[in-house]
């Protein structure tokens, strides 16, 4: 499946990623407006790590045993079996944070604002990760086979 | 072993036998009669050992790159241009411009050396470049300096062991001089000071090495005060420009 | 600390009404100018800072920046301008020598814009370049006084060495210290796919890059960085560094802040330490002297590989330019005034120097009427800004150009002329690890290619309209050019007619 790999030597850390990311997952879908006029902005759905020069946006992985699939109490997250996305069902989450405590790679963010996981979805609704497409330096493929691909 | 007779040879000629040689792993080649061929050596690596009867032309080592050569007379000028490594031996004077951006290797010169001998000399972690003349040196010696280490002996006591603008422009490497220099002779990017014990075991090492190339009484030439020129700053021009 | 007389440069205008505080700008201005207020929560600017580089105005999500030359003026003098009041400012405060980078901004006249190309009607048909075949590749080196064919028609004659280019254009020479490694990967990658050369210039070459070798000239310069056998042999040809149109005359200078690592172990300088390039070679005081280096490294390199020369265009650049093809060299370079470089004292960039134009055309005649053009190629650089410029510049006398300010240009410089500062923010003129990831050599090289490309498509549409095939008619073809608002002495010396003539 197709995920989203990151090219950390060109990563100029000007977290556009994550403004995208929010803008993309907002009401209004437009950066202007999700920043202006949303009284709750969302929560990013990456992490940003950051080492002065080392930089790179982390998301989901979309684990094929994904541990928080297995450790989530309600059933919220769920990995998709056609397309293998895992999502985190917000009707669902209750906000008991076991999922960000089991991820291996701390790709899951606590949206403390609505008290639920937020996560990486690949922007399924817009059919290409927002980040990807709006990274200044290409440095986030979007791919099958990694970064070489 | 090989001996070429040099007399009348154009030296195109000369330097095409002697890079087939030694890329044909010739351990010893002597030149004879060698009259101001040019580019002996130029851009050779090996560790052929190559002999030179006669006085060599301009550039001799010119890039060169491993390889030991000695010339029983005179050098001319511009010897080690840019030399990499190898070892140069000479028994007599050499001209000007010895060693200009020298980054490896050594040079031994039993007597004088003319003007702008050292010249943006470099060095990198242990490749360090060494020049040693036993008589003196003219102006402009070290100028622009970057790394390596120079040793003048002065062993036939000379007026002046260095000529004017010594050292100027120097920002990295090491001048050792057996003998004083006066303040006005040096740049102004230059500082003398005494030599430490470390100084002083760098110049035995190379000393020794000189003593044996050209028979001279080890003692006697150490038993003698050194003074040291270094460079004031890595940065002599740092507060030059707006 | 007493009071700066001088006022912003640039002013930031930041519409609020589209600032979104996500503090991109903040994040990517290596010159400090925006800062985020948590009292004011908002965006601040310090406008002094600002340097118009242009990377906070392309970054920003909502396109809330635009940046301005600060309307902060002086009452209007015709003599002492803006630039001319604060140059003493400056120098007043710091006592020191003005440095400034890229190439000479000054309002002299520009050449390239004062002539004009021909184009066929009627009497000898134009050429249609899509569908015919068009010739854009050409051979620097020495050729030799005669040719002699054997009976199948081969040639006979043992030819000198020869580089081949694809398209008669190059990458000129800027060294890895004054550019970044990832501008020089891109520069590399970009001159093996189109079938061309760049120059290392005199920072020495990263092993790194030692892969690119047949598309690669060695710069030997007066500093000698990096010159050892590896150097020598690696290289497509060899260039021995004279002068550079930028500064004339005087040396190099980089400072010892952008003197990183990686640059002290290629030019074998300690880190930290300025790297100087002396103003003469101190082996050459002479023309013979320069014929002995251009020997020197010829027999280094077996006679295998072209070694040229490269100077600046001053006056008598044609006599030098006939003393230095005598003395062995197999192509000139000439870099006019308006060159490029990464540091340059302002007065030398600004006022020494001729244009290339002249420097051309003065070179092929004098080497023509002496009989000796064929012992040389002749490359023209110093601000060869688009595919009409080198059209001139060929039928002017050149064989090839070289191209630098063009090249920075195709990889996101905005001529804020600081590259002396080493914080250039589209990690070009930079050596900070942080700035230079921002250069991705992936796109680099591709922007690159996609501009030479074009140009060549370009120069094939003209030569089409001119009604030549191949580039090597236009060479030294002067009656494809007419003088527009010359003077007479201008048209002379250029060797070309008044337009109507």
């Amino acid at each position: 499946m197709k995920k989203v790999y990151v090219k950390e030597e060109v990563c100029v850390g000007c977290r556009l990623c994550e403004v995208y990311c929010i803008t993309s997952h907002s009401k209004y879908k437009d950066v202007l407006k999700a920043y202006k006029l949303e009284p709750q902005r969302p929560t990013p759905r990456i992490v940003i790590e950051e080492n002065r020069p080392v930089s790179f946006s982390l998301q989901c992985r979309h684990c094929d045993d994904a541990p928080c699939v297995k450790s989530c109490i309600t059933g919220a997250m769920r990995k998709d079996p056609l397309t293998g996305v895992v999502t985190c069902d917000t009707d669902k989450c209750v906000g008991c944070w076991t999922c960000v405590l089991v991820c291996e790679f701390g790709a899951i963010i606590r949206d403390v604002n609505n008290k639920v996981a937020s996560k990486c979805d690949l922007c399924a609704e817009a059919g290409e990760p927002a980040c990807v497409k709006n990274c200044p330096n290409e440095a986030l493929v979007y791919s099958e086979g990694g970064i070489s691909v | 072993m090989k001996t070429i007779n040099a007399l009348g040879i154009y030296y195109r000629d000369l330097n095409e036998i002697i890079k087939e040689l030694v890329r044909s792993g010739e351990d010893i080649i002597n030149l004879k009669n060698v009259n101001g061929q040019r580019y002996i050596g130029d851009n050779l690596s090996g560790t052929t050992k190559i002999n030179i009867e006669g006085t060599p032309g301009n550039d001799m080592a010119a890039f060169m790159d491993g390889l030991t050569i000695e010339v029983f007379g005179n050098g001319q000028d511009a010897i080690g241009n840019t030399m990499n490594d190898g070892n140069i031996i000479i028994h007599g004077h050499a001209g000007d411009v010895v060693g200009y951006g020298m980054r490896g290797g050594s040079i031994y010169i039993k007597d004088s050396v003319g003007y702008r001998v050292g010249i943006h000399m470099k060095e990198y972690k242990d490749k360090v470049p060494v020049i040693v003349i036993g008589g003196s040196a003219g102006d402009f010696f070290g100028e622009y300096m970057a790394g390596g280490c120079m040793i003048v002996l002065n062993l036939k006591n000379d007026e002046n062991i260095v000529g004017e603008y010594c050292g100027t422009g120097m920002h990295g490497g090491v001048i050792y001089l057996r003998g004083d220099v006066e303040d006005y002779q040096l740049g102004k990017e230059v500082i003398k000071e005494k030599i430490d014990d470390k100084d002083y075991a760098l110049i035995q090492k190379y000393v020794e090495n000189f003593c044996q190339y050209f028979d001279y009484d080890f003692q006697k030439i150490m038993n003698h005060s050194f003074v040291k020129l270094h460079p004031i700053g890595k940065r002599p021009y740092g507060n030059m420009y707006a | 600390m007493s009071l700066s007389y001088l006022t912003p440069e640039f002013k930031v205008l930041r519409d609020y009404d589209k600032c979104i505080n996500c503090k991109v700008c903040m994040r990517q201005c290596s010159f400090e100018v925006h800062s985020y207020d948590e009292d004011l929560d908002k965006m601040v600017s310090n406008d002094m800072n600002c340097v118009n580089c242009q990377r906070c105005v392309l970054l920003c999500p909502t396109q809330a920046l635009t940046i301005i030359k600060h309307p902060q003026t002086f009452k209007e003098h015709a003599n002492w301008t803006y630039d001319a009041i604060r140059d003493i400012y400056r120098q007043a405060e710091t006592g020191g020598v003005l440095l400034s980078s890229m190439g000479n901004d000054r309002p002299y006249p520009v050449y390239w814009d004062k002539m004009v190309i021909n184009a066929s009607q009627v009497t000898n048909p134009s050429i249609d370049p899509l569908r015919e075949p068009m010739e854009l590749r050409v051979y620097l080196g020495r050729k030799p006084d005669r040719i002699e064919i054997d009976e199948n028609l081969n040639v006979k004659t043992k030819m000198p060495p020869q580089l081949k280019l694809e398209t008669p254009i190059m990458f000129s020479a800027m060294s890895y210290g004054s550019i970044s490694y990832n501008a020089h990967a891109a520069l590399a990658r970009a001159a093996e796919e189109l079938g061309i050369l760049y120059n290392t210039g005199e920072g020495g070459l990263h092993k790194d890059f030692r892969k690119y070798g047949k598309n690669t000239i060695v710069q030997v310069a007066s500093g000698r960085f990096g010159v050892d056998r590896e150097y020598l042999n690696t290289a497509a040809a060899i260039e021995i560094k004279i002068g550079q149109g930028a500064k004339p005359g005087i040396g190099g200078h980089l400072p010892g802040e952008k003197v990183s690592e990686d640059i002290s172990a290629t030019r074998m300088i300690p880190s930290g330490s300025d790297a100087i390039s002396p103003a003469p070679h101190h082996d050459i005081y002479s023309i013979e002297d320069l014929a002995q280096l251009i020997y020197s490294l010829k027999e280094a390199t077996d006679y295998q590989k072209p070694v040229g020369v490269k100077i600046a265009a001053v006056n008598n650049v044609a006599a030098i330019a006939s003393g230095i093809a005598r003395a062995g060299a197999d192509y000139i370079a000439i870099d006019g005034f308006r060159g490029g470089t990464g540091a340059a004292p302002k007065r030398i960039r600004d006022n020494v120097g001729i244009p290339i134009e002249f420097a051309i055309a003065a070179v092929d005649a004098r080497l023509r009427s002496e009989g000796i053009r064929h012992t040389v190629s002749l490359v023209a650089a110093g601000s060869i800004r688009n595919s009409a410029d080198i059209v001139k510049a060929i039928a002017l006398g050149a064989d090839a150009v070289y191209i630098a300010t063009a090249a920075l240009i195709a990889l996101g410089c905005h001529m804020c002329q600081k590259c002396h500062t080493g914080k250039c923010n589209w990690g070009i003129a930079t050596q900070d690890p942080n700035l230079v990831k921002r250069l991705n050599p992936e796109i680099g090289y591709k922007r690159l290619v996609n501009l030479v490309q074009a140009w060549s498509h370009e120069i094939k549409e003209m030569l089409g309209g001119m009604g030549i095939n191949d580039i090597e008619s236009l060479k030294g073809n002067r009656l494809m050019l007419r003088g527009i608002g010359m003077t007479q002495k201008e048209l002379d010396i250029l060797g070309i007619l008044a337009a109507g003539e």
